[in-house]
C-alpha cells in the first residue's frame, strides 16, 4: 500500500447532508464528533464542504425538493469518494418510503457504498459504516476510479435486524413499490 | 561582531522549515484533543492531510486559482529562505504580505459567496495585524540600527531583555496568522466554513495547507529571533526552540478558552493594546537612553 493510499484510509473529511430527516440521525452524527466518541483521533473531520470531502453521509429519506441538492453536493466531490446511507429513512425511506413526495433512499439519486440501519443508528454503527466504507475505498482505488467490484455493504447492527412479518398481514396486499409514479408531478 | 551561521545550516533549516511547521500543528491537534479530554488525531495527521489532498481527482473552479495558490506558497517559501540565511526582516515582512495578497485575490477570483466574506475578512486582519507587525520589524530595527537578522545575532543583550512590551502585541498577530480563536475570523469554520479556501479542493488545498505550515515556522522563528542569546550559539537554539514552542502552547490555551469576536472588536484590540504598546515601548528605551546619556 502506497503512502497516498494509506493517507486516503487515514484522513477521511466527511460532509454531512440532511435530505429530510427528523434529526434524530443527525443527532447521533453529531454525537461521534463528542469526546465520549472522538472520531477525530481516526483524522475523520467534519468539513460542511463537499469539495474538500471524501464521505457523504446521508440521513434521510430523498424527496423531489432536495434530491438535485443531493445530487450536486455528489458530483462537487472529486474522487475517489464514498457515500453513506445512514438511518432507516437514508437507506430506503423507512416510514416515509410510501409517501407521495418521497422518493426512497439516498440510492435512488447517488451511488451508496454502505447502508447503516436503524432509527436511529447508535454512533458505534456509524462509526462502523465509515470504517466500512474506508474498507471498499481500499478496494476503489487501483489507479483508476473504477466501479467498485463490490455490492454495497450493510452495517449489522440490532435494530437491522429482519423482523419477522406478522401473521394478520400475511395475506395483505402488496406495498406500492418505491419506484410508483408520485401523485404530484414535480414542476 | 557578526554571527554568521553556516551555510549548510540554513539549507537544511529551509528545507525542514515546512515539517517543523506540520509537526507543530500535529502536537496543536493533539494537545488541543487532550485539553477536550479527547484522544486526538497522530502526530503526523496533518501530513496524511495534505498527501491524501494531492491524491484527489481535479476539480477546479477557476485556473486563476492555482496560479494565486502556487504564488501564495512561493512568496512564503521565498521569505523563509530569506529568514534561515539571515536575510532583511522589512524583505521577508512585505513579502509575508505579498502572499497574503495573493491568498485574498485567491478567494476573489471565484463568484462564491463565502469565499468574497472569506476574502473581505481576510483584509480586515491584515488591516489589524499588519501595523503591530510593521512597528515591531522597526522596533527591532531601531535597536539593532539594521533589519538584517543576522545584526541581531551581534547585540550585546537578548532583544526580549530591551523591547519585551513588543513581543505581547506580536501575540496577537500570532493568533491572526495562526487562525486561532479568537482570532479565526476569515477561516471561521462552523461559520463561512473555511472562508478564502472553500472553493480549493485536492492539490490545490494540499497548497494552501503547505503554505501554512510555512507561516507557522515564519511567525515563530520571527517571534523566537527575540530570545537570540548572543555569543551562544547552543544556548540560542536552544532558547529559541523553547521560547517558540511556549509561544505556541499559549496560544493553544488562548484558543481553547475564547470564542470568536467580530472583527470590529479585533481591530479596535489591535490598535489599542497592539499599537500602543510597541510604542510605550520604544518610548521607555529612548527616555533610558536620554537619561544614561545625560548622566
Amino acid at each position: 500500500m502506497g503512502i497516498v493510499e494509506k493517507s486516503r484510509l487515514k484522513s477521511p473529511w466527511i460532509l454531512h447532508y440532511d435530505c429530510s430527516s427528523c434529526n434524530g440521525c443527525d443527532i447521533e452524527i453529531l454525537a461521534c464528533l463528542t469526546p465520549y466518541y472522538d472520531i477525530e483521533r481516526f483524522g475523520i473531520l467534519s468539513k460542511g464542504n463537499p469539495k474538500h470531502s471524501d464521505v457523504l453521509l446521508v440521513t434521510g429519506g430523498v424527496n423531489h425538493r432536495n434530491k438535485t441538492v443531493l445530487k450536486n453536493l455528489y458530483d462537487q466531490m472529486p474522487a475517489p469518494k464514498v457515500v453513506i446511507a445512514i438511518g432507516a429513512c437514508g437507506s430506503t425511506g423507512g416510514i416515509f418510503h410510501n409517501c407521495y413526495n418521497i422518493l426512497g433512499g439516498a440510492d435512488k439519486i447517488v451511488p451508496v457504498d454502505v447502508y447503516v440501519p436503524g432509527c436511529p443508528p447508535r454512533p458505534e454503527a456509524i462509526i462502523d459504516g465509515v470504517v466500512k466504507a474506508l474498507d471498499k475505498l481500499k478496494h476503489l482505488q487501483n489507479g483508476t476510479w473504477k466501479e467498485p467490484e463490490t455490492g454495497p455493504i450493510v452495517v449489522e447492527t440490532a435494530v437491522g435486524a429482519k423482523p419477522a412479518p406478522a401473521a394478520k398481514y400475511a395475506n395483505a396486499a402488496p406495498a406500492p413499490t418505491l419506484n410508483s409514479q408520485p401523485t404530484n408531478k414535480e414542476a | 561582531m557578526n554571527f554568521q551561521p553556516s551555510i549548510l545550516f540554513s539549507i537544511l533549516l529551509s528545507i525542514a522549515a515546512p515539517f517543523i511547521g506540520m509537526l507543530i500543528l500535529g502536537f496543536d491537534r493533539k494537545i488541543t484533543a487532550r485539553m477536550q479530554n479527547r484522544v486526538g488525531p497522530p502526530i503526523l495527521q496533518p501530513f496524511y492531510d495534505v498527501v491524501k489532498l494531492f491524491g484527489k481527482s481535479e476539480l477546479m473552479v477557476k485556473k486563476a486559482q492555482i496560479l494565486f495558490a502556487l504564488m501564495f506558497v512561493g512568496t512564503l517559501l521565498l521569505s523563509t529562505v530569506l529568514l534561515c540565511f539571515g536575510g532583511d526582516l522589512l524583505v521577508i515582512f512585505f513579502l509575508i504580505s505579498t502572499g497574503m495578497i495573493f491568498y485574498t485575490l485567491g478567494a476573489y477570483s471565484v463568484k462564491s459567496g463565502f469565499s468574497f466574506i472569506g476574502g473581505n475578512r481576510e483584509l480586515y486582519q491584515m488591516l489589524a495585524y499588519e501595523p503591530i507587525f510593521m512597528l515591531t520589524v522597526f522596533s527591532v530595527g531601531l535597536i539593532t540600527k539594521s533589519f538584517r537578522v543576522d545584526q541581531i545575532f551581534g547585540l550585546e543583550v537578548p532583544l526580549v531583555a530591551i523591547i519585551p512590551l513588543p513581543l505581547v502585541s506580536m501575540m496577537i498577530v500570532f493568533l491572526i496568522k495562526m487562525q486561532k480563536s479568537p482570532f479565526d475570523i476569515s477561516t471561521a469554520h462552523t461559520e463561512i466554513i473555511s472562508g478564502p479556501m472553500i472553493e480549493y479542493s485536492g492539490g490545490y488545498l494540499a497548497l494552501l495547507k503547505i503554505a501554512h505550515w510555512y507561516e507557522i515556522f515564519l511567525v515563530i522563528g520571527i517571534m523566537s529571533l527575540f530570545f537570540v542569546v548572543p555569543g551562544n550559539p547552543v544556548l540560542t537554539v536552544v532558547s529559541m526552540a523553547a521560547a517558540g514552542l511556549a509561544i505556541y502552547f499559549v496560544s493553544i490555551i488562548i484558543d481553547n478558552v475564547t470564542a470568536r469576536v467580530h472583527w470590529n472588536t479585533m481591530l479596535r484590540l489591535s490598535a489599542a493594546i497592539g499599537i500602543t504598546l510597541i510604542v510605550v515601548n520604544v518610548a521607555i528605551v529612548y527616555i533610558v537612553a536620554y537619561i544614561a546619556g545625560g548622566a
